[in-house]
């Protein structure tokens, strides 16, 4: 019998690396923008405005969730995807 | 995160020798010498993990004009239009996400890990092949028709049976997981309907509303027949208060109180997670009776994409944290909301994942492969062959001698292999020799060319002499019992492969490579069946 064609250990670890990296700049990043927000909040006395509405505003953390759950699991398949079919980048 | 995390617990358990499913709860079980799996770090990570799904719905705050009328607020025009920025739910939200990077990185940093894969199969030939700190699982013989539902029995043959038994009564952790999951419901509903007792009775700060629409919707329209404090058109709400405008502490207040809530929620869908993955771990493994047999070429991704239980739990995971933040949230300038529609909403979607883990729970699997659940110690009785490729077949590879009262044997091979008989008995071992049958009634001698333990090499005896009988837990202690070796005997021993383990650590073995072998009498290492009590 032929061997694997690829490695799905390996496939998963360097996707994993890659939702590992992604989720410390996406935590840094939150840290950051959330001190701005504080010291903008404190220094003018009203919170950070942005123009939305209120349907949207309701199904933005949807969105967010589904993003934060669903995203990881795209860049794997994309990894895996190009790893499998090195040429079709091309 | 979580994969690595989990990942890094499968390898940890494996280690202390305790890995009995491939799936665990990351979360619930602990790991006693890696930290990164210990009690706090768990719950720091489980706490890091309500922290980011409750702060999601706390970012965004809008303050709606109508409910603000309604509730005799004070607002301005600025305040109304576009949404602001929670800058305390930003920061809970990095909080929560820096504690699961933090805790993960550390899990990458300690613990070796030799495989990623999430294949039950890829797990089980890696704990097999390879020794990790003294720990691997060892296939037991005569085992081959019995599943996870009898990995602490003692080995003897079985007919094949065409549906297995359900998950519920393979793993006693799903009892508690299906408790907790009908738990959720159950408490939400209270909730619900105590918040919704509490507007109806006349409270200060309910308004008592006829939406019941899946978003709440504020008309800013006052009913004049109510026999309440406030009646409207638009969605029922009541006004807890903890508002931001009363400082940074308010909001704190506020976004704890609501985390809190959904620390039930979270961990309650975590759980659920783990009936899922065991069901997914059965279907990878029942491939082993399916027309294309195992997938050599299996992805985790793809696995998890066309998986519909993972689908579904996504979906609902998804959907139970959003329809969450609408049940209870942060209104600017008002504070906490509770709106008792969009609890019962919650509530049925609650009600819909008990029902789908209590459904794969309860499920029985169809076919004669014994169901292992994801069990390592099972699936490595089951699978006496592996290939390469990773495409593999289960099936008969032995009728054996129904008449003459012996066992047959089913395994794995690369090759499709016929169904067992549901009227013959299965238990037998591998490679049998009918040419020797002849000289013992009942029975039949096999060759154990890669299965032979130190001290029978030691003592003179060779695959060759080695005779098992349809039972041979009860037959082959009396034969081989295991002495530990002289150093003369030591010095004696011929070379064994590398991959067992040691003389000294031969003893060790008895408890090392799996849970139930600490607490059945059999032997993990082959014919050595009955003997842990000596030690």
């Amino acid at each position: 019998m032929a061997q694997k064609q690829h490695d799905d250990s390996a496939i998963t670890r360097r996707a994993c690396m890659v939702g590992l990296v992604a989720s410390w700049f996406v935590a840094i990043g939150s840290l950051i923008g959330g001190g701005i927000c504080l010291y903008f909040e404190l220094r003018d006395g009203t919170p950070t405005h942005i123009a939305m509405s209120h349907t949207w505003r309701e199904i933005v953390p949807l969105l967010l969730n589904i993003i934060g759950m669903s995203w990881p699991r795209c860049s794997m398949a994309t990894i895996s995807f190009c790893l499998q079919y090195p040429k079709s980048l091309f | 995160m979580g994969y690595i995390h989990s990942c890094s617990l499968r390898w940890a358990l494996h280690r202390e020798g305790k890995l009995e499913f491939n799936s665990n709860l990351r979360l619930v079980r602990v790991s006693k010498y890696s930290k990164p799996n210990g009690v706090l770090a768990n719950i720091i990570y489980l706490t890091g993990i309500v922290l980011a799904y409750g702060s999601t719905s706390l970012i965004f705050l809008s303050l709606n004009p109508d409910l603000a009328r309604l509730l005799d607020h004070d607002y301005q025009n600025s305040d109304v239009h576009g949404v602001h920025i929670n800058a305390i739910a930003v920061l809970t939200l990095g909080t929560g996400l820096i504690a699961q990077a933090i805790i993960t990185n550390w899990a990458l940093a300690t613990t070796d890990i030799p495989t990623w894969s999430s294949n039950p199969l890829d797990v089980v030939r890696a704990c097999i092949h390879d020794e990790h700190d003294g720990h691997r699982i060892e296939p037991r013989i005569g085992r081959c028709m019995m599943g996870v539902h009898r990995a602490k029995e003692d080995a003897r043959s079985y007919h094949p049976r065409p549906r297995q038994k359900p998950m519920i009564s393979a793993n006693f952790r799903i009892l508690r997981i299906l408790l907790l999951l009908c738990i959720t419901p159950i408490l939400s509903g209270v909730w619900g309907g105590g918040i919704y007792a509490y507007i109806t009775k006349g409270h200060r700060n309910g308004v008592l509303g006829r939406a019941w629409s899946l978003l709440p919707v504020f008309t800013g329209i006052t009913d004049q027949n109510c026999n309440v404090s406030q009646c409207t058109a638009g969605t029922s709400v009541l006004n807890v208060g903890w508002t931001a405008s009363k400082g940074a502490l308010g909001t704190v207040g506020a976004v704890l109180l609501i985390t809190a809530f959904q620390s039930i929620v979270t961990l309650s869908l975590h759980c659920a997670e783990l009936v899922v993955n065991l069901s997914r771990d059965e279907i990878i493994y029942r491939e082993l009776i399916g027309h294309k047999g195992t997938n050599g070429h299996y992805n985790s991704v793809w696995a998890a994409f066309t998986s519909w239980q993972t689908i579904l739990l996504f979906a609902l995971k998804a959907g139970v944290h959003w329809i969450f933040g609408l049940a209870i949230n942060l209104q600017f300038q008002l504070g906490v909301n509770m709106y008792p529609p969009q609890i019962f909403y919650f509530t049925a979607f609650a009600l819909i994942t008990a029902i789908f883990g209590l459904y794969l729970s309860l499920r029985r699997p169809k076919g004669y492969l014994p169901a292992a659940y994801g069990h390592i110690q099972t699936m490595a009785d089951v699978i006496d062959e592996w290939s390469d490729s990773g495409s593999m077949f289960w099936g008969e590879k032995d009728p054996g001698n129904p008449h003459r009262n012996i066992p047959g044997y089913t395994g794995t091979s690369t090759n499709r292999l016929k169904a067992p008989d549901e009227r013959y008995w299965y238990g037998g071992q591998k490679q049998h020799t009918p040419a020797l049958r002849h000289k013992a009634s009942n029975m039949t001698a096999f060759s154990v060319a890669t299965t032979v333990p130190v001290n029978m090499v030691a003592n003179g005896i060779s695959s060759s002499h080695l005779q098992a009988y349809p039972q041979p837990a009860a037959n082959l202690q009396p034969l081989y019992g295991f002495q530990p070796l002289t150093q003369q005997q030591q010095h004696q021993a011929p070379q064994v492969p590398s991959h067992y383990p040691s003389v000294s650590s031969l003893q060790s073995a008895y408890s090392g490579y799996s849970n139930y072998s600490t607490q059945s009498n059999q032997s993990t290492q082959p014919f050595l069946f009955g003997q842990r009590n000596m030690y």
